[in-house]
């Protein structure tokens, strides 16, 4: 029987939910983003409150099963929808699984602590917010983002993706703010890059990352 | 086969987090000490394990690896035993590994930096840099704890651990920096919601915890 489709609650101009769409992009699954209104402040009403205690976007629900982080949410998908073509999650093999485990958290500890400041500061703090950029802040963030891309190179010379041979959770992850990041004047830090730059324009080219950066593009 | 080796030292937070995974499964591990202070996590030896130049790393024969919370999970998989409890939820189905993966996620997400820049400014910097405590990140810090914490409350009110019924990987993963937090002076805020604090105290009652907890200190000279 045809699987109901999952929904998304927040809209794909937010990363955290881009991070979300682009995995039901890359598994094929049914979905339906319903929008929060995030200027109304409907995020922090009772409704979505009871989806997500912390009144953030995402939230996600299939069926009874209502879930919130979307990296939790992510490897929610990735698991239910796997297949033999489709396994970015590798858990039957506990070597694989870890690499791309290890790839994961060094976006979520390393990489997103340079690149989320940058895009806040030149982007979301400018048009949401009307606050202008603190250009220390960005600078900052930009000589700690070359000192990960350093070791991105190190890693991505070496591997056709993060994990290895094989692409991982570990690379979808890095989707959403590296496609923000790309809009801001600090693009071409990758240029020093080269390994990174083939990398990140290996994954712009896969239909599910298409798909959700036309998408991005909209804006709320 | 041999046992695993963890590179660090017992009292470092994300080292803690990877033993206490050994320790519930039951694992064999050698603790391999990387000195600081003599600039060894900058070695081409070390940085080879972690080219982040921090600990933890890990060895298990041809694998290393690094990231506390990646190499948690390999162990929790790799060496779970009939008799160790399912951590990671992974035998629950679906669902159950996601409440896991959720509150995995709020302890890094939420959590972690609400409590940890009290245990910085109130234990690490002056123990490591002699710096002063600046009294301004604890009070900011104070108030977004309180606030994640009383969604905690909240929680603990509908499911006897964070995940759910069971003791969880979400559940361990708040150990080390709560850990280091009821050494600070704010220990007693915890008093103040109930529930969280009822399931701190199991948590510190767990065997693997016992262990853990006896290779760090509370007492601290700055």
């Amino acid at each position: 029987s045809k699987m109901a489709p999952v929904k998304v609650f927040g809209s794909a101009a937010f990363t955290n939910v881009a991070h979300v769409l682009v995995c039901l992009e890359e598994v094929g699954a049914d979905y339906e983003v319903v929008n929060i209104d995030f200027l109304a402040k409907e995020h922090k009403k009772p409704e979505h409150l009871a989806r997500n205690p912390f009144g953030e976007i995402p939230a996600f629900q299939d069926g009874d099963l209502v879930l919130f982080e979307s990296r939790a949410i992510a490897k929610y998908i990735l698991r239910k929808y796997r297949t033999g073509e489709v396994d970015m999650l590798r858990e039957s093999n506990p070597e694989e699984a870890a690499t791309a485990d290890v790839w994961a958290e060094v976006e979520a500890h390393q990489y997103s602590k340079a690149v989320a400041p940058i895009v806040y500061e030149c982007i979301v703090y400018p048009t949401a917010y009307g606050i202008p950029t603190n250009q220390k802040v960005v600078d900052e963030s930009v000589e700690k983002l070359k000192e990960v891309l350093e070791i991105y190179e190190g890693r991505l010379s070496k591997h056709e993706y993060l994990a290895g041979s094989f692409i991982s959770v570990a690379d979808l992850n890095h989707f959403p703010f590296t496609f923000r990041f790309m809009e801001t004047p600090y693009a071409s830090v990758f240029d020093s890059f080269p390994s990174v730059k083939a990398w990140w324009e290996k994954l712009l080219l896969r239909p599910s990352v298409k798909k959700i950066s036309a998408d991005m593009q909209k804006r709320v | 086969s041999s046992p695993v080796k963890v590179f660090g030292h017992a009292t470092s937070t994300n080292v803690a987090r990877v033993l206490l995974c050994l320790e519930e499964v039951g694992a064999e591990y050698e603790l391999v000490p990387v000195d600081f202070l003599a600039g060894e996590h900058n070695t081409p030896e070390h940085v080879q394990r972690n080219p982040f130049g921090k600990i933890p790393a890990f060895q298990d024969g041809d694998l290393v690896l690094f990231e506390s919370r990646a190499i948690a999970r390999y162990i929790l998989r790799k060496y779970r035993t009939p008799g160790s409890p399912d951590l990671l939820g992974e035998n629950g189905g679906a669902e159950e590994a996601a409440m896991v993966d959720v509150w995995t996620e709020v302890e890094a997400q939420q959590y972690h930096p609400a409590i940890s820049p009290v245990v910085f400014e109130c234990i690490i910097f002056p123990v490591m840099r002699g710096a002063k405590t600046d009294q301004k990140v604890v009070d900011e810090s104070l108030e977004r704890l309180r606030l994640v914490l009383g969604t905690y409350e909240e929680r603990l009110s509908k499911s006897r651990y964070l995940a759910g019924d069971s003791f969880s990987f979400a559940d361990l993963n708040h150990f080390p920096f709560t850990f280091y937090f009821m050494a600070t002076p704010y220990a007693a805020l915890l008093d103040e919601y109930p529930r969280v604090k009822a399931w701190w105290e199991d948590l510190m009652a767990r065997p693997s915890v016992k262990r853990v907890c006896a290779n760090m200190p509370t007492k601290f000279c700055f």
